[in-house]
C-alpha cells in the first residue's frame, strides 16, 4: 500500500504505483474496460475538467511527430456539474480510487468544482492542473480555493519546465503530493492543412526530462511526488521510482498499446518471477489449486498439489 | 472494442498512393459494418522511430469476409505478408441507413472515397442503386478498385456535378465524404444546397458527412475527435464517423 497523502480520515491510499495521467482514459475509465483490467491500477484520474463547458479547439488536433505525438484539444468536457450528473455514478463503482482532474482555471471556478466534488461518492482526491505561467502566488490562491470548499485531499500537476522552482512552494501551500510533470507544449507544422499546430506533445523522449524534474523535486519537498513524461515501459516506471517518485502516471502509451499499462502494473504491483510461466506476477501463488493451474496454464505440471499444503514454484520458474 | 491480432496475407499495390492489405483476422470482426474501422499497430513495431510508428493508424475495410477483411491504406509505409498486426476494434458505429432506401448518393471530394466502396458493396447486395460523385482530387481514383456497378458522376471542386439537382432529388440518402481540414466549408455547402432543394424539410440520416479525424485513442477518451453538434457533441470515434449534418454546427 502507498499513502499518497497525510495519514488521515482522507487519505489517498493507493494499492499499485502505476495509474493514468490525466486525458488518456476519459472520465470514469470506460472506454478502456475491456481493454484493460482496471482493478489492477492504482487509481483512475479523469480527463480534465473545467466549472464550465469547453468547445473543442479549432483546426488540426492530433499531430503526429517522430516518436510522440502533439495533442491541441483545448480540453474540451461538459463542465464540471454535466460530468458529475453523468459520471459520479460510476466513480462511486470504481475498483479503484477516483482523482478528479480540476484545471485550475480561475479561483472561483475553482471553489466551485471543489465545493461539488465534496461528497461526491467515490472521489478519493483532486488532481489540480496548474497552467505553464502559474506563479507561486497563483498555486497557493488555488489550493485555497480548494481547501476552502473541500477536506479532500489535492495533488498537484505541475507544468515541467517550472516543476523545480514551483515544487517548494505547493508543498508549503498544502499540496497533499505533486504530480511531475503535466507535458509540456510544443509547435510543430501539420502535414495535411501546411499549418503550425501548437499543443502538448508526448513521446518516449520526453522521459529524460521529466526524470531529472522527478529527482530535482523529489530532494526538494517531503510530500510523495508522482512521476510522469515519457513512460512506455515497466524499466521506464522503475526509473521514476528510482528518482524518487512514490507512484507514476501513464499517459499515451496506453493509446498505442493499451495491454502495456496494465502490465506495467502487475510488474510493478506483484513478483515478476512468475513471467517464465507465461502468469502475470499476481496470477500465480504457492499453493494455487490445481483446478485453478489447469484453468489457466493447461494439464502440465501441479499433478501432485494435495489440499491445503502449499506447493514449491514449478521447476521451470526461476527460484 | 477488442484487442486482437491479424496477420497480411497478401499485400497489393492498388494505385500510386494506395495499396490494399488482405488481413486473415479474428472471426468476430467479420460482423464489422461499414463506418467501422480499426486502429492497427504492428505487433513487433517499436515504439520509437518513424512518425508513422508511434500512434495508431485508422484502418478502414472495403471488404470484409469471414476470417479475412481488406483494408485499403496509403502506399507508405510499405507493410509486407507475414506481419502480425495489432489490431483495436470496432472503431465507431455503423453507417445509418434509411429504411427503404433504394437509392443511395455517395460524394467524395478531395479524398480517396476509400471509406464508401464498403458500403457501396454492402448496399448494392441489398439491392440498393449506388451512385458515386468524385469531385476535386478524387477523381484520380483508380474506377477499378470500385464495385463496377456502381453509377460513377465526376464533379467540379466546390461540391457540384452535372444533374446535381437530379441527382439530389432522386437520392434518398446521401453520404458525404471531404479531407478533414475541409469539413465546416466542405459539409456546409453540401448542406445549403440540399436545404434549399427540400425547402427545409430534411428527415434525420438523410444526409449524412463522414468525419475522419485523425485520431489519438480510437475508444473516446481523449476527446480529440470531437465533432461540434447541436444537442451533445458527438465523438467521431465513438459515435461517428457518420454524422446527421442536420446536428453538426457547421
Amino acid at each position: 500500500m502507498i499513502e499518497l497523502t497525510r495519514t488521515g480520515k482522507n487519505a489517498l491510499i493507493i494499492n499499485n504505483p502505476v495509474m493514468p495521467a490525466a486525458g488518456t482514459v476519459g472520465y470514469d475509465g470506460a472506454a478502456y474496460q475491456h481493454l484493460i483490467d482496471l482493478s489492477k491500477l492504482g487509481a483512475l484520474v479523469t480527463n480534465p475538467i473545467t466549472w464550465k463547458s469547453r468547445k473543442i479547439a479549432r483546426g488540426p488536433r492530433v499531430v503526429p511527430l517522430p516518436s510522440g505525438v502533439l495533442i491541441h484539444t483545448g480540453l474540451p468536457n461538459p463542465g464540471m456539474q454535466q460530468v458529475i450528473k453523468h459520471v459520479a455514478g460510476r466513480w462511486a463503482c470504481s475498483p479503484v480510487p477516483v482523482i478528479v482532474h480540476v484545471v485550475a482555471t480561475t479561483p472561483p471556478d475553482v471553489e466551485r468544482c471543489a465545493a461539488a466534488l465534496d461528497g461526491c461518492e467515490g472521489v478519493a482526491a483532486i488532481e489540480l492542473g496548474i497552467h505553464e505561467q502559474a506563479a507561486a502566488g497563483d498555486i497557493a490562491l488555488m489550493l485555497q480555493a480548494v481547501f476552502d470548499n473541500t477536506q479532500l485531499p489535492v495533488l498537484v500537476q505541475l507544468p515541467l519546465y517550472s516543476a523545480v522552482t514551483l515544487a517548494r512552494p505547493a508543498q508549503d501551500a498544502g499540496a497533499e503530493a505533486l504530480i511531475v510533470a503535466a507535458p509540456p507544449r510544443g509547435t510543430t507544422r501539420d502535414s495535411e492543412t501546411g499549418q503550425l499546430v501548437g499543443g502538448r506533445v508526448y513521446g518516449p523522449w520526453l522521459k529524460a526530462q521529466a526524470l531529472r524534474a522527478v529527482g530535482q523535486v523529489s530532494r526538494q519537498v517531503t510530500i510523495p511526488v508522482i512521476g510522469s513524461g515519457g513512460i512506455h515501459s515497466s524499466d521506464d516506471a522503475r526509473d521514476f521510482l528510482e528518482a524518487g517518485a512514490a507512484a507514476v502516471q501513464v499517459d499515451t502509451l496506453i493509446w498505442t498499446k493499451p495491454r502495456e499499462l496494465e502490465i506495467i502494473a502487475r510488474n510493478l504491483g506483484g513478483l515478476e518471477f512468475t513471467r517464465a510461466a507465461g502468469a502475470y506476477a499476481d496470477e500465480w501463488e504457492p499453493g494455487m489449486g490445481q483446478t485453478m493451474w489447469q484453468a489457466r496454464f493447461g494439464q502440465n505440471d501441479q499433478d501432485d498439489v494435495t489440499p491445503g499444503i502449499p506447493s514449491p514454484p514449478p521447476d521451470h520458474l526461476p527460484r | 472494442m477488442r484487442e486482437t491480432q491479424a496477420i497480411i496475407e497478401r499485400v497489393r499495390q492498388a494505385s500510386a498512393d494506395h495499396q490494399q492489405l488482405d488481413l486473415a483476422v479474428d472471426p468476430a470482426l467479420a460482423q464489422l459494418q461499414p463506418g467501422q474501422s480499426l486502429l492497427a499497430r504492428p505487433v513487433d513495431a517499436p515504439i520509437t522511430g518513424t512518425a508513422a510508428s508511434y500512434l495508431r493508424e485508422q484502418w478502414i475495410p472495403v471488404d470484409v469476409q469471414t476470417a479475412r477483411i481488406t483494408v485499403e491504406v496509403p502506399a507508405q509505409p510499405v507493410y509486407a505478408p507475414g506481419t502480425v498486426i495489432s489490431l483495436l476494434s470496432p472503431v465507431g458505429c455503423p453507417i445509418p441507413l434509411r429504411p427503404q432506401s433504394r437509392h443511395l448518393l455517395l460524394i467524395a471530394e478531395d479524398t480517396a472515397p476509400t471509406p464508401l466502396i464498403f458500403l457501396a458493396r454492402r448496399r448494392l447486395a441489398d439491392g440498393v442503386a449506388v451512385t458515386l460523385v468524385l469531385g476535386g482530387q478524387a477523381t484520380g481514383y483508380p474506377l477499378e478498385l470500385l464495385p463496377p456497378e456502381v453509377e460513377i458522376l465526376h464533379g467540379e471542386t466546390d461540391w457540384t456535378w452535372p444533374d446535381q439537382v437530379d441527382t439530389l432529388t432522386w437520392a434518398d440518402q446521401v453520404i458525404a465524404l471531404a479531407p478533414s481540414f475541409a469539413y465546416t466549408d466542405a459539409y456546409g455547402s453540401l448542406f445549403n444546397v440540399i436545404s434549399q432543394l427540400r425547402h427545409q424539410d430534411i428527415p434525420d440520416d438523410y444526409v449524412c458527412g463522414l468525419f475522419y479525424w485523425r485520431l489519438a485513442c480510437g475508444t473516446g477518451a481523449c476527446q480529440a475527435c470531437q465533432v461540434s453538434c447541436r444537442g451533445r457533441d458527438l465523438l467521431a470515434c465513438v459515435d461517428g464517423p457518420a454524422v446527421d449534418l442536420k446536428k453538426v454546427r457547421l
